[in-house]
C-alpha cells in the first residue's frame, strides 16, 4: 500500500475534491478515462455516504495490492462510525459494482480497482506521485485555505506538545525559572517557582515579579530591579530570599537574560533562581572559623602575655618576700641587741643614774620592744605566701588553743582573760599556721578590750549554713568548718570592715592599745593559703565575732 | 674538763655577750672564737680531742652553720665521736634543718632577748656540753 495523497472529508467541497482527487490518482496510474470515471465515482459515492454519517471521516488514495496479487488505485475512507453503516445501502452496493473490490472492516472501507497490467509500480514512480500531487495547485480557493489551516493545526499540536515537554523538563529542575515582561508580568514560571512562592500556575500569570521579589527580600527594593531592567543587559546576584511559611531566609543566585525582538525592544525577560544556601553557609561557616581562629590567636596572645605578666610579678613578689625576710631578719639582731644592752645598762648601773636617766632608758627599751614585735609580725608575714603548698593534718582544736594559751600565758595571765571552747572538734589544717591565726584573733580579743572589763574569748566550731557559705563565696558543694572566735572586746565600726584585714591598717593610736597592724593580715594570708575566708562581725563596744571557714575535707 | 668552747659567731655583740656570760657562770674553759663555718673546720680537723662543746652561729659567710656540722660529720673529724653541737638562732619559729642530720646529733637554742636570757641559755648550754662529755667516757 502506497498513500500517494491524502486530506480530511469536512464537507460538500471535499467531496468534489475526492473526486477530483480519485481522477487524478486513477490517471496517474495509467488507468483509462472511463475507469477514471468509475473509480472515481465509486469513492464520490462512498464519500457521501459516510459524509452524512460521519464523525471525523478522512481520505487516502494511491496503489495497493488486489487479493489475487494485481496491482490496483486504491481509495480507504477512515472513520470510526462505519460499523454503523448498512453494507446493503444503494450507495455501497452500487460503488461496490464500480470497482474491483469494496471491502468493509472496522474503522474503514476499502476500494480498489486494478491496473492495466503493463503498469509497474516501482520506488521512483510513487515517490514522484506524492510529490506531484503535494505540489498539485489547489482545485478550488477552499482546498488552499484547508490546506493552510491543517498545516496551522498540525503546529499548534507541535507548539502544546514542546510547550508541554518544556513545562514537564522545568518542572522536574531543582530551580525555579521564570520568564516576565520588560513590566516584571509572569508569563511564565515553573513548578519550583509556584512551590516556593505559594501560588497556583495561574495565580502566579497575575503576580508581578518585581513586587514578589521585593516583598520576599529584606533588601532587594523593587526600584532596583526595575533599573536593572531598564539597562537592557543580563545580570546576576545573590539574594536572601525568606521561604512562604516567611520563617527561613534562603540564598538564591539570581540570573536575568533580556530575550530580544531581533536587535530591537526587548520582549521579555528570562530567569532562574538557584539556591546557594549550602554553599553561603559554607562560606559563613569558613569565614566564622575564621573569625574564631583570629580570635583564639588574640587570645593566646593574651593569654601569654598574661602569663609573662603573672611570671614578673611572681618574681618581684617573691623579690619583696625575699626583700622584707631579709631585711626584717637583719633588723631583727640590732633591735634585740638594743634591748639586751639597754637591759644589762638598768641592770647593771641603775644606781648610778639619775630618775630621768632611767625613765629615758626605759623609753629606749619600750620603743625596743615595739620594734622587735613589728620586725617578727613581718616575718612571720613575708614568710607566709599565698600560692605556698600547706600540708595539711586533723587537729584536735582544744589542743591546738592549748597550745596557743600557752604562747599567750604572759597576756592571759596578767589581763585575767578568759579562753573558752564551748564547741570543739576536728580542724583540718596546718598545725604551725593554725596556731599562728587562733594566737593573732585571741591576742587581739585579750588586748583591745575596756579598761576594767575582764576579757572573754569564747570559741566554737560549727556547720556552716548555706547562706553564709553563699555570703562569704564559698563553693557549696564543698565541705566546710566554720571557726568562731567572740569576744567582749570594744568592737568595731562594719564601716571599716575591708580595713581590718589589710596590712599596717590600725583603728586605735599606739598609746591606747599596742600593735603593729600585721595580725589581721597574717590571720588572712593563712586563711587563704588554706583555700579558705575569713569574716567578722561586728559593733563598737559590743565585741566582735571573727569567723573562719576552712575547708573540711 | 679544760677542753675549749668554739664559737663560732660572726655577730661581734653577740660574742660579747656570750663572753661575759660564760665569765660571769665562771666557766674556766678556754673560748676559741672563729668568725665563720670554714674557719672553725680548718682549725677542727687538725685537733684530736673533742672540744668541749660547739656553739655555732647558723648564718655566716663562706660556711654557715649547717654546713660546719656536716662537714664534721662527714670527714669524721673526731673518728666516731660526736662533739656536743649547739646552733643559736634568732627567730622563735623554728628553722628547718636539711633532712640528712641526725637529730640527735644537735640542738637549738635562741638568743634571748635579755641578758637573764643569755645566761640562762649558755648555763644550759654548758651543762649540756658536760653532759655529752660523761657520755662519751
Amino acid at each position: 500500500m502506497h498513500i500517494i495523497t491524502k486530506f480530511n472529508l469536512d464537507n460538500d467541497l471535499d467531496l468534489m475534491l475526492a473526486h477530483k482527487r480519485s481522477m487524478q490518482v486513477a490517471e496517474y496510474g495509467g488507468v483509462g478515462l472511463v475507469h477514471q470515471t468509475s473509480f472515481a465515482t465509486a469513492v464520490s459515492e462512498v464519500c457521501r455516504l459516510i459524509l452524512e454519517t460521519g464523525i471525523q471521516p478522512c481520505i487516502q488514495l494511491g496503489f495497493s495490492k488486489s487479493k489475487s496479487g494485481r496491482n490496483s488505485l486504491f481509495a480507504q475512507i477512515v472513520d470510526s462510525a462505519i460499523p454503523q453503516l448498512d453494507a446493503n445501502s444503494p450507495s455501497l452496493v452500487y460503488a461496490g459494482r464500480l470497482v474491483s473490490a469494496l471491502t468493509l472492516a472496522e474503522d474503514s472501507i476499502t476500494l480498489q480497482h486494478e491496473l492495466p497490467s503493463a503498469m509497474r509500480l516501482s520506488r521512483e514512480m510513487i515517490t514522484k506521485g506524492q510529490q506531484l500531487f503535494d505540489e498539485l495547485p489547489p482545485v478550488t480557493p477552499y482546498e488552499r485555505a484547508k490546506h493552510l489551516n491543517v498545516q496551522l493545526q498540525e503546529m499548534a499540536v507541535r507548539l502544546s506538545e514542546s510547550e508541554r515537554r518544556y513545562q514537564l523538563l522545568t518542572d522536574s529542575l531543582p530551580l525555579m525559572m521564570f520568564t516576565v515582561d520588560a513590566q516584571g508580568r509572569f508569563l511564565f514560571a515553573n513548578e519550583g517557582l509556584t512551590n516556593f512562592a505559594g501560588l497556583s500556575k495561574e495565580q502566579v500569570l497575575e503576580a508581578n515579579w518585581f513586587s514578589w521579589v521585593a516583598g520576599r527580600s529584606p533588601v532587594v527594593e523593587e526600584r532596583v530591579l526595575r533599573k536593572q531592567f531598564a539597562l537592557g543587559a543580563p545580570f546576576s546576584r545573590e539574594i536572601e530570599l525568606t521561604d512562604r511559611e516567611m520563617i527561613e531566609k534562603i540564598w538564591f543566585l539570581l540570573s536575568m537574560t533580556p530575550v530580544r525582538n531581533g536587535e530591537a525592544d526587548i520582549l521579555e525577560w528570562s530567569g532562574f533562581l538557584v539556591s546557594i544556601h549550602a554553599q553561603k553557609r559554607v562560606e559563613q561557616a569558613l569565614r566564622d572559623n575564621a573569625e574564631l581562629k583570629r580570635a583564639q590567636l588574640a587570645l593566646e596572645k593574651r593569654q601569654h602575655e598574661l602569663d609573662l605578666m603573672i611570671q614578673d610579678l611572681n618574681r618581684s613578689n617573691e623579690e619583696l618576700a625575699r626583700f622584707a625576710y631579709v631585711a626584717s631578719h637583719d633588723l631583727q639582731e640590732p633591735a634585740r641587741k638594743m634591748i639586751v644592752f639597754s637591759e644589762m645598762l638598768t641592770r647593771r648601773f641603775q644606781h648610778l643614774l639619775p630618775p630621768e636617766g632611767t625613765n629615758l632608758l626605759s623609753r629606749i627599751q619600750g620603743a625596743s620592744h615595739r620594734m622587735v614585735a613589728v620586725i617578727r609580725d613581718l616575718l612571720d608575714y613575708s614568710r607566709l605566701s599565698a600560692d605556698q603548698q600547706v600540708e595539711k593534718e586533723m587537729i584536735d582544736f582544744s589542743e591546738l588553743i592549748t597550745q596557743v594559751t600557752e604562747l599567750l600565758e604572759e597576756q592571759i595571765a596578767s589581763s585575767g582573760a578568759s579562753i573558752t571552747i564551748e564547741r570543739g572538734g576536728i580542724v583540718l589544717g596546718n598545725k604551725r599556721l593554725l596556731t599562728l591565726l587562733f594566737q593573732n584573733l585571741i591576742a587581739n580579743s585579750v588586748k583591745f578590750i575596756t579598761e576594767g572589763t575582764t576579757p572573754a574569748v569564747l570559741l566554737r566550731i560549727e556547720e556552716p549554713t548555706a547562706r553564709q557559705l553563699q555570703v562569704m563565696g564559698l563553693a557549696p558543694q564543698l565541705s566546710w568548718t566554720r571557726i568562731d572566735v567572740t569576744d567582749n572586746g570594744i568592737g568595731f565600726d562594719e564601716l571599716f570592715l575591708d580595713k581590718i584585714f589589710q596590712m599596717f591598717q590600725r583603728l586605735h593610736t599606739q598609746d591606747r592599745y599596742r600593735g603593729t597592724g600585721i595580725g589581721l593580715a597574717i590571720c588572712k594570708r593563712i586563711v587563704e593559703m588554706h583555700h579558705g575566708r575569713i569574716g567578722v562581725k561586728s559593733a563598737v563596744n559590743e565585741g566582735s565575732t571573727f569567723s573562719v571557714y576552712l575547708p573540711a575535707n | 674538763m679544760n677542753e675549749p668552747v668554739i664559737l663560732v659567731e660572726d655577730d661581734e655583740d653577740d660574742i660579747f655577750l656570750i663572753r661575759m656570760a660564760l665569765e660571769e657562770l665562771q666557766i674556766p674553759n678556754q673560748v676559741v672564737v672563729f668568725r665563720n663555718g670554714l674557719d672553725a673546720f680548718e682549725y677542727l680537723k687538725d685537733q684530736h680531742e673533742k672540744p668541749y662543746v660547739v656553739i655555732s652561729d647558723l648564718n655566716m659567710p663562706v660556711m654557715n652553720g649547717f654546713e660546719l656540722l656536716s662537714s664534721i660529720l662527714d670527714h669524721d673529724v673526731f673518728s666516731g665521736a660526736v662533739p656536743a653541737f649547739v646552733f643559736l638562732t634568732t627567730s622563735d619559729l623554728t628553722t628547718i634543718p636539711p633532712h640528712s642530720f641526725d637529730q640527735q646529733s644537735f640542738s637549738f637554742f635562741t638568743k634571748g632577748y635579755s641578758y637573764e636570757q643569755i645566761l640562762e641559755t649558755m648555763k644550759i648550754i654548758i651543762d649540756y656540753g658536760r653532759s655529752k662529755k660523761t657520755e662519751g667516757r
